[in-house]
């Protein structure tokens, strides 16, 4: 072969390799991380087996680096300490997060006595624990603070619902399940057992905590508006839909409407789902909602919502209209119609190839163990989809390219996102049902810029969390809100990562603190990460 | 064969009938199916066919099962099958069965529509395929340019999809020859997407008219609405979208139960009720017709079958289903009330005689007191009218309806002043009226409140403009005051829609006769749209496409 050629050759075939590389690399082997999740299950088909669970990321420590706090059912949750580098060190028992934790659901972290540690909150089928973080060292505070109740809990957010400061929660609560359960579903045949469907199951009534200071806080359902609201529900989403510096509230509810609670600015709330049109899918159908993702994927400056949902029911993307209107936009999207093949849990909005356009991962896996043998054309252990936003308002399948890790099949439920190695590109760690959780580094080399933000409030919670933060660089504005809760039973970086795409400068960074202070910064350099505190 | 071109003309129950005598007794008979021959593979086609036209779900699926293993290679069993499938909401196997059909004769239309059809799912087993049911419809099409439902079915495809200004093309193009509640939504979807709320709302307004059980629509309408500031509107539009859903989650599991055992008499006459009030009505007739036949001993479904009929105001096929009903239980009450009902005006003797009899027989039935009720109005015994419509209300105090009953009797009375506020209260509670509004006129003119009386005889005319005696009573009304100028307009008015209401009423007969001739279907409908009943003339032409577009 001629020189020439086999050199052309050479580059043909590098460069081919550089564009086939995947952007997220499974690196879970040599993370350290070696977590297997368990429901118990034992063919009984307990309803409850089929929900959990999640993950967290806080930098339990303070050292600057994302530690991993991974939920299980039956056994122990655990915490894996950050060491730098994506490796990690299980730190359960040091920590104080092991033990009896109960059947665990989901997990979120906020700094709820503005100490400058994040504590933990862990949801279960069970009464809800609350750990407070005396400097990486976790203690059981939920009877002192006032919180947990014997009800089913799977999402919950943290967030300033009054201004006065300090984070309030809400948990949301699911169904009335007898342990083990009573009720007994079959398939036509009449002999194979099944799990049942979530109708079976009486609604039950979710819970608003106020935060009083101190780590204590005080049920407020009732008065806040928020009793009276029994549905069954699974995803919260915590963000000013309206941009009156009050932070809502919208709740997944399964095959119920979805509610979306405007604050009032006055500590109470009202229900206006279906008059802003995120009730229900637009066919008038109240779907089977589990994750909530809030952000603003198409940079018009208003937050946008997505839900996930059931295999034949499209995940839904509302797209915030600015006047108080949400329009269904899923099948325009293309997010609908190639959601229906799969069950969707937990999600989020992020930026994985900073190109300035949120993207989308979305968990899936099927309820039912035996799903097979009741529909041919379904699976339980289903692939999990990365969805590129396209920047048109279309989103389109990246999966096989960007990380074909996800393209095997499992039972996935909750998902977290965040900078676990600070190198500017968010990764991602998912549980799977029965099976192990996954660590995805984002390997990045797109040559896109970013800019990350860590707000610490003064007078607004420490966390900074309800602050709405707009970059501007050149024709890019991207917003985004401070969020403590969300995806379905997990929680997320802290931070914010914005993706900036070939802008090289910021132009301002805008930040609308909840206590009403609006702070402009400028000159702030690209391609790291800034600690904005507020008033400094 | 005869049952075969039976089929053809769409003569399905005389397909059904050639063929069951022969079929019936071998479908439950182990042996026949050992000893069957593959010729017989044909007639059980047709027998299929026949049962899937007329709702016979469950013979239609044992027939189809026999068919397909006398003969596998038959595309038409399985496509057969495959919608019969869908009825019982298998939707795995009635793709299936319409993926094998179109395997086996990829160049008939008909297999093609039926698998992009399905490919839509609908239901929780079997997941929609757009791009399937895209490739599927577009084959149709080239083979058929004018197949109507396939362009509906395309549109739908698109909508669904994502790709809404496609699919709003070709729903606009549809909507321009016929009408469809469904396609009205469908468009009204893609309408909202591109945020034109106000056309999207017309869509669904004319979408609940043709369906008023149609949840999508009253949701989005509701949407619509509030997008506009038409916020009592939308309030509304909120309240009809909760009554509908209910309707929905009930008949979803009477429509399951019924399709998996179709020999369930009382499963197809639930849902015969609900068909009608989903404003199906061809649906409903067809399957009363099918219990008539089959149940020859219970009266039942040839009693709704009259109050169908009656609600068409096709009095002469009312008084044959009634009579039927009455030779299978001469005093079932119900049918004693649907004949009274149908030979009002044309026997009034005999029409009282019967409505006196239903209440001697279920004297706790209101209905019975209703019906004598109208028979003693008619008939000038005003104060006996009353007295029934008394009972009536007593039996079913929360009937608004009979607020406006006991009025129109009062005002038969001459009693004016007693009359007006029941009127009023039930126009209040139920909206207009014509029958209401044309007696509180009069009872306006009696209280020599002439220009009230007035606006309402106009109003009564604009609810139902072939209603007569509201045009006969304003003119002389307008002549009591020297208007003769417009009394001798409206009566011209009158003379006119009289005219119409005869040809109208021929249409109707004809369509009632042949609903698959869709040709009355759009005849009848320009005449309503120029009688000013737009409304009507949708419902016509929603029917008609009903009708014609079955398998």
């Amino acid at each position: 072969m001629k020189r020439s050629m086999r050199l052309a050759l050479v580059l043909w075939f590098a460069v081919g390799a550089a564009q086939a590389a995947p952007r997220f690399r499974d690196v879970t082997a040599s993370s350290g991380i070696d977590f297997l999740h368990s429901n118990g299950a034992d063919g009984h088909k307990n309803y409850y087996e089929v929900m959990g669970s999640g993950a967290c990321l806080l930098d339990a420590d303070g050292d600057g680096l994302l530690d991993v706090y991974l939920v299980t059912c039956v056994g122990s949750n655990k915490l894996y300490r950050n060491l730098g580098g994506l490796r990690f060190a299980d730190v359960t028992q040091k920590s104080g997060t092991g033990g009896n934790t109960g059947y665990g659901m989901g997990a979120f972290a906020a700094d709820i006595d503005n100490d400058g540690d994040p504590d933990l909150l862990v949801t279960n089928f069970g009464p809800e624990r609350l750990y407070l973080n005396q400097g990486g060292v976790f203690r059981e505070i939920s009877k002192q603070a006032g919180v947990g109740d014997p009800l089913w809990s799977c999402g919950a957010t943290f967030f300033d619902a009054n201004h006065d400061g300090l984070l309030d929660l809400y948990v949301v609560n699911y169904v009335h399940v007898a342990r083990p359960d009573t009720v007994v579903c079959k398939g036509e045949s009449g002999k194979l057992r099944l799990y049942c469907p979530p109708k079976r199951y009486p609604r039950a009534q979710s819970t608003y905590y106020e935060n009083r200071g101190g780590a204590r806080f005080r049920e407020a359902t009732k008065s806040a508006g928020l009793s009276g609201f029994e549905a069954r529900g699974l995803g919260v989403g915590a963000f000013d839909y309206n941009r009156d510096g009050w932070t809502d509230l919208y709740v997944a509810n399964d095959l119920d409407p979805n509610w979306l609670f405007k604050n009032k600015g006055n500590g109470t709330f009202e229900e206006v789902g279906m008059l802003a049109g995120v009730s229900h899918s637009e066919t008038g159908v109240a779907l089977s909602g589990m994750g909530v993702a809030a952000s603003d994927y198409d940079n018009d400056g208003w937050i946008d919502l997505f839900v996930t949902n059931y295999v034949n029911e499209p995940n839904t993307l509302f797209h915030n209209e600015g006047d108080g209107f949400f329009l269904d936009v899923s099948a325009a999207s293309k997010l609908g119609p190639m959601s229906l093949p799969w069950v969707g849990w937990g999600t989020d909005f992020f930026d994985y190839d900073l190109d300035g356009f949120d993207d989308l991962l979305v968990a899936n896996g099927h309820t039912e163990s035996d799903a097979e043998r009741v529909d041919p054309t379904t699976t339980y252990k289903q692939r999990a989809c990365l969805c590129r936003n396209r920047g048109d308002g279309t989103f389109e399948d990246t999966t096989s390219n960007d990380a074909p890790a996800l393209s095997t099949p499992r039972a996935g439920r909750g998902v977290a996102f965040g900078d676990l190695d600070n190198d500017g590109d968010p990764d991602v760690v998912l549980v799977n049902q029965n099976d192990r959780a996954i660590v995805l580094e984002n390997a990045g080399g797109t040559g896109n810029h970013w800019i990350g933000i860590r707000t610490r409030g003064t007078k607004s919670n420490r966390d900074g969390v309800g602050a709405r933060v707009e970059v501007h660089a050149g024709k890019l504005h991207r917003v985004r809100e401070v969020q403590a809760g969300g995806s379905y039973l997990s929680g997320n970086d802290p931070r914010i990562l914005l993706g900036l795409g070939r802008s090289a400068s910021v132009d301002s960074v805008v930040i609308a603190w909840p206590s009403g202070l609006k702070e402009t910064h400028k000159g702030l350099a690209v391609d790291r990460y800034h600690l904005l505190t507020e008033g400094r | 064969m005869q049952a075969a071109r039976a089929l053809e003309l769409r003569r399905d129950q005389e397909a059904y009938q050639l063929l069951a005598p022969a079929i019936l007794p071998t479908l439950a008979d182990t042996t026949a199916a050992r000893t069957a021959q593959p010729h017989e593979a044909r007639g059980l086609v047709i027998f299929a066919h026949a049962c899937l036209r007329t709702m016979r779900t469950t013979k239609g699926v044992q027939a189809t099962t026999r068919a397909i293993a006398l003969d596998p290679k038959d595309p038409e069993a399985r496509w057969v099958r495959a919608y019969l499938d869908q009825r019982r909401f298998r939707n795995v196997a009635a793709i299936a069965s319409a993926k094998e059909a179109v395997r086996l004769a990829p160049g008939d239309p008909r297999y093609q529509l039926a698998l992009g059809e399905l490919s839509l799912g609908g239901g929780m087993v079997g997941t929609p395929d757009f791009a399937q049911a895209e490739t599927a419809l577009r084959e149709v099409l080239r083979l058929q340019p004018e197949n109507g439902r396939a362009r509906f079915l395309l549109g739908k495809t698109l909508v669904l999809s994502g790709k809404h200004a496609l699919g709003e093309a070709l729903l606009d193009s549809l909507l321009t020859e016929d009408e469809s509640a469904e396609a009205r939504t469908l468009r009204g979807l893609a309408r909202m997407r591109k945020r034109d709320f106000a056309g999207a709302a017309e869509d669904f307004h004319r979408a609940t008219l043709l369906d008023p059980t149609d949840s999508m629509a009253w949701f989005n309408a509701s949407l619509a609405f509030e997008r506009q500031g038409k916020t009592d509107d939308a309030a509304a539009a909120r309240a009809e979208f909760e009554r509908s859903q209910q309707f929905g989650e009930a008949l979803h599991p009477i429509e399951v139960a019924y399709h998996s055992n179709s020999e369930n008499l009382d499963a197809g006459l639930e849902l015969a009720t609900q068909l009608r009030r989903a404003g199906h009505l061809h649906q409903a007739r067809i399957l009363l017709e099918t219990w008539a036949l089959d149940r020859p001993d219970d009266p039942r479904a040839s009693i709704f079958l009259s109050e169908i009929a009656a609600d068409e105001g096709l009095l002469e096929p009312a008084q044959k289903a009634a009579r039927r009903a009455l030779e299978i239980a001469p005093d079932h009450p119900r049918a004693l009330v649907a004949l009274s009902n149908a030979l009002a005006s044309s026997d009034a003797q005999q029409a009282v005689s019967l409505a006196r009899r239903a209440v001697e027989v279920a004297p706790r039935a209101a209905p019975a007191h209703v019906a004598l009720a109208r028979r003693l109005l008619d008939s000038g015994d005003a104060g006996g009218a009353l007295r029934e419509f008394q009972l009536a209300r007593q039996l079913v105090p929360d009937d608004e309806s009979l607020l406006g009953s006991a009025g129109v009797a009062m005002v038969h009375a001459g009693a004016w002043e007693d009359a007006e506020p029941l009127l009023s209260a039930a126009i209040a509670k139920e909206g207009p009226h014509s029958e209401w509004l044309l007696y509180r006129g009069l009872a306006r003119e009696g209280m020599n409140n002439t220009e009230k009386a007035i606006e309402d005889l106009r109003s009564a005319i604009e609810v139902d403009p072939a209603g007569m005696r509201a045009y006969e009573e304003l003119a002389r009304v307008l002549r009591s005051t020297n208007r003769n100028a417009q009394a001798d307009s409206v009566q011209r008015e009158a003379a006119k829609i009289a005219k119409s209401e005869e040809e109208i009423h021929k249409l109707k007969q004809m369509l009632w006769e042949d609903p698959y001739n869709d040709k009355p279907a759009h005849h009848l409908a320009k005449l309503l749209r120029e009688e000013r009943r737009p409304d009507e003339a949708s419902r016509v032409l929603a029917a008609s496409l009903e009708a014609v577009q079955e398998p």
